[in-house]
């Protein structure tokens, strides 16, 4: 049976040029960059041209690059290493209702200590309205995180605009963005958008898990998270992952050359399932509809558990997921869902596919073809009655 | 010096003529609970079993054989050389780091050839640790350290005893067919009844995609548990989505959740009649669930000869989770994964369904559920935990 992957916001296939390079690193550069022999010269140099290939992706420099663990680690990072170093407590932060968790986890975290945060609610398309932003962040905003591309929905929020937005009101404030589910799909001018601090990762770009990276703005001080010996300059101790960010770097140089053909391409795929469900399909939502990334896209099956469709899929050697991979498990987390306001009985029913470059047109009409016979079939057993006819 | 576990027996010494049955079937479940260490001797000697082993597996010993059902309680000793002196030394070197107010010494004698009666030993060691150790004092009843002596061939030295959960020896009651379903309660009524000898054969009805591949490996890590305490799990895994759904499509919605369960029974009874067992075991519970009434638990035993042992049935929940606690299968029971009690589950279940509507409402199933049901016990996965 060949299998189709769409699950490509949970993870992706390493590209086999990144297995490679990875292999080759890990059999003869394998030295500890921080060495002061010629093994340990040539892993510090091979950081460096990696580091210096990432940060072109952004229009970021060098030194403007940190090398992390993964999203998560970044996000912590940023949030923790600003709010920790602001003295006294008459500040404030600032995020969103539809951040991931490993933002949201840890705002919520600051709030518990007593710390004024708000959240930027969004609207029913998923975007965060400018408005939000001006009523919310103010003179004594410290950070505001705004992801770039939800990882649930796919939608996809204006960086530039927001950027300009809330340094007219608080220059001072950290601008930062998870662009996890951005980077390498739509295009990130990192100056453009004023942005002080960015989130991105490998593994969502054909690269390696547990690597990512933090931009931060030159001259913002940022408290570290880690300490020890010393690596990263100060930033992030911990003997660097040679051979993940030499695979990083080259997920990177093969993506960063084809962003705009692989958005056509992945947009012509999502269009045609869009159309079709629009069209054709019966009790189903698509959410996000408007401005959202041409790789994400949420369906709602009212009358149907998500679990047990995507269980019926993968046996069909088809791999979608239910909301985000992330936090699948834990039934109560719909909070996205909940957010944009989709009614309980579509949000149980929620799968997210995710695409690639590699899916091909044949496969998207195969799984149109599988989801409709499937969703007809669970909603006979459970004797569901459609009730709205579109 | 050598190192020895010592097992005590209580029940099963006084089962008269299958007394050794009993003992040799303890002494083989004890083997084979220690099997993967290499320095484990099992010995039977009178009233008794001793398990020789080194002194760097005791601890991880210690720990397997105190699941064996048929145990009262295990003391860690040490053997030497039946000499006073020698005893002497050995028992205030072991005792140095103890810390204790009162005390005692049990001596027994059994090699009659030793120069001392048990009472003179006794006085002599006790006196002994009243010389070394200060502000102590001897009590007979209830001390905090019982020192314990038994001089034979070699002596045994030992001051702890640690409880065990009794019982008997699994295997000792014939086989009985479990069904299990991956939550709290079908590990406990297993744990249970082979607390009274019996070897589970477990059953688990997957109904993939209405349940995932991990609750399916969630009932096999359930099982893998609970084969500590019963030395071996055999475990059919029986696809059941076939049968699900026709009886979903073809049988009143009110009453698919009982009619799901007696054709649950009906394939359980024919497995454990494949491998030779008695009976069958749930983990049902009264009134726990709208299954679980009397009518409930009636209208599922209406289905099968065998008798259904319902180990769990007089117990509330938070007793039950006491004891999955302790077994160390709550942790995996909790897992949030979805299982087959908790979909196609009726907006308004029957609470209490009759026979007879059972039996009417099961007609249209009966000209295609053979077929099915011979293909699903064909088509089980078996695991041999």
């Amino acid at each position: 049976m060949d299998e189709i992957y769409l699950d490509n916001a949970a993870t992706t296939k390493p590209l086999n040029e990144v297995i490679e390079v990875m292999c080759d690193h890990l059999k003869t550069n394998y030295g500890n960059p921080s060495s002061l022999h010629s093994k340990g010269f040539k892993a510090e140099k091979t950081v460096k041209s990696a580091r210096k290939k990432i940060a072109e992706s952004i229009q970021a420099a060098p030194e403007e690059i940190f090398f992390t663990s993964g999203g998560s680690e970044s996000d912590n990072t940023i949030i923790r290493g600003i709010t920790d170093l602001a003295r006294g407590k008459d500040y404030n932060l600032v995020t969103t209702v539809i951040e991931h968790p490993a933002i949201l986890e840890v705002y919520k975290a600051y709030e518990t200590k007593g710390i004024d945060v708000r959240y930027l609610n969004v609207q029913q398309n998923g975007q965060i309205a400018l408005e939000e932003i001006k009523q919310k962040v103010d003179q004594k905003t410290l950070i505001c995180s705004i992801m770039g591309v939800n990882n649930e929905i796919g939608s996809v929020n204006d960086l530039v605009v927001f950027g300009k937005t809330i340094k007219a009101i608080n220059p001072h404030c950290v601008f930062h963005t998870d662009y996890v589910q951005g980077y390498m799909k739509i295009p990130l001018n990192v100056k453009q958008a004023g942005l002080d601090a960015v989130t991105i990762c490998a593994h969502k770009i054909g690269g390696p898990k547990g690597i990512g990276a933090l931009y931060i703005r030159k001259g913002l001080n940022v408290n570290p998270l880690i300490l020890g010996g010393g690596q990263e300059k100060g930033f992030r101790s911990g003997t660097e992952n040679v051979p993940s960010i030499v695979g990083f770097a080259k997920a990177v140089e093969i993506k960063n050359s084809s962003i705009n053909d692989r958005f056509e391409k992945v947009l012509k795929l999502k269009n045609r399932m869009t159309v079709y469900f629009n069209e054709k399909g019966q009790d189903v939502k698509i959410n996000g509809k408007d401005h959202s990334s041409p790789y994400i896209l949420s369906l709602s099956f009212r009358g149907i558990k998500a679990e047990v469709l995507l269980h019926a899929l993968e046996a069909m050697g088809i791999y979608v997921s239910t909301g985000s991979a992330c936090s699948s498990n834990k039934k109560k987390h719909q909070y996205v869902l909940e957010a944009i306001g989709l009614e309980e009985s579509y949000r149980e029913g929620t799968i997210r596919i995710s695409f690639s470059e590699d899916n091909t047109e044949e496969e998207i009409d195969q799984v149109i073809q599988k989801i409709e016979e499937t969703v007809t079939q669970l909603r006979l057993l459970t004797k569901y009655r459609t009730k709205e006819k579109k | 010096m050598r190192h020895v576990i010592l097992v005590r027996y209580g029940e099963i010494s006084l089962k008269g003529l299958n007394r050794r049955y009993f003992i040799d079937l303890l002494a083989k479940n004890i083997r084979a609970t220690l099997q993967s260490l290499e320095s484990v001797k099992v010995q039977k000697i009178q009233g008794r079993i001793i398990v020789h082993i080194s002194e760097e597996e005791l601890e991880s010993g210690l720990e397997k054989i105190q699941k064996v059902f048929g145990i009262v309680s295990v003391s860690p000793a040490i053997v030497i050389e039946s000499d006073f002196s020698v005893i002497e030394e050995t028992m205030l070197e072991q005792i140095k780091d103890e810390k204790f107010e009162t005390f005692r010494v049990t001596a027994k004698r059994g090699d009659k050839n030793f120069p001392m009666q048990s009472p003179e030993i006794g006085r002599r060691l006790g006196a002994a640790v009243l010389k070394t150790v200060p502000d102590i004092k001897v009590v007979m009843k209830n001390p905090e350290l019982n020192i314990c002596v038994e001089v034979r061939e070699e002596t045994y030295l030992y001051y702890k005893a640690i409880q065990c959960n009794g019982g008997l020896p699994v295997g000792c009651s014939g086989k009985s067919a479990v069904l299990l379903s991956g939550g709290i309660d079908s590990p406990v009524a297993t744990w249970m009844m082979a607390k009274r000898g019996i070897e589970p054969i477990g059953v688990h009805f997957h109904s993939f995609p209405f349940t995932s591949e991990r609750a399916k490996e969630k009932v096999v890590d359930l099982a893998k548990i609970v084969s500590h305490y019963t030395g071996h799990f055999k475990l059919y895994v029986v696809p059941f989505t076939e049968i699900q759904t026709k009886i979903v499509e073809l049988c009143p919605e009110r009453q698919t959740t009982i009619i799901i369960r007696r054709y649950m029974m009906r394939i359980a009874e024919a497995i454990a009649k494949q491998n030779g067992a008695l009976s069958l075991t749930t983990g049902e519970s009264l009134g726990q669930v709208a299954s679980q009434t009397q009518e409930g638990l009636g209208a599922t035993n209406d289905v099968v000869n065998l008798p259904v042992f319902r180990p769990l049935i007089g117990m509330d929940k938070q007793e039950i989770i006491r004891i999955a606690e302790k077994i160390g299968t709550f942790e995996t029971s909790i897992l949030p994964y979805e299982d087959c009690c908790t979909i196609f589950v009726p907006k308004h279940p029957e609470t209490k369904p009759k026979v007879e509507n059972m039996k009417k409402s099961e007609i249209p199933m009966e000209a295609v559920v053979e077929p099915m049901i011979k293909k699903a016990i064909e088509e089980a996965e078996i695991y041999k935990l």
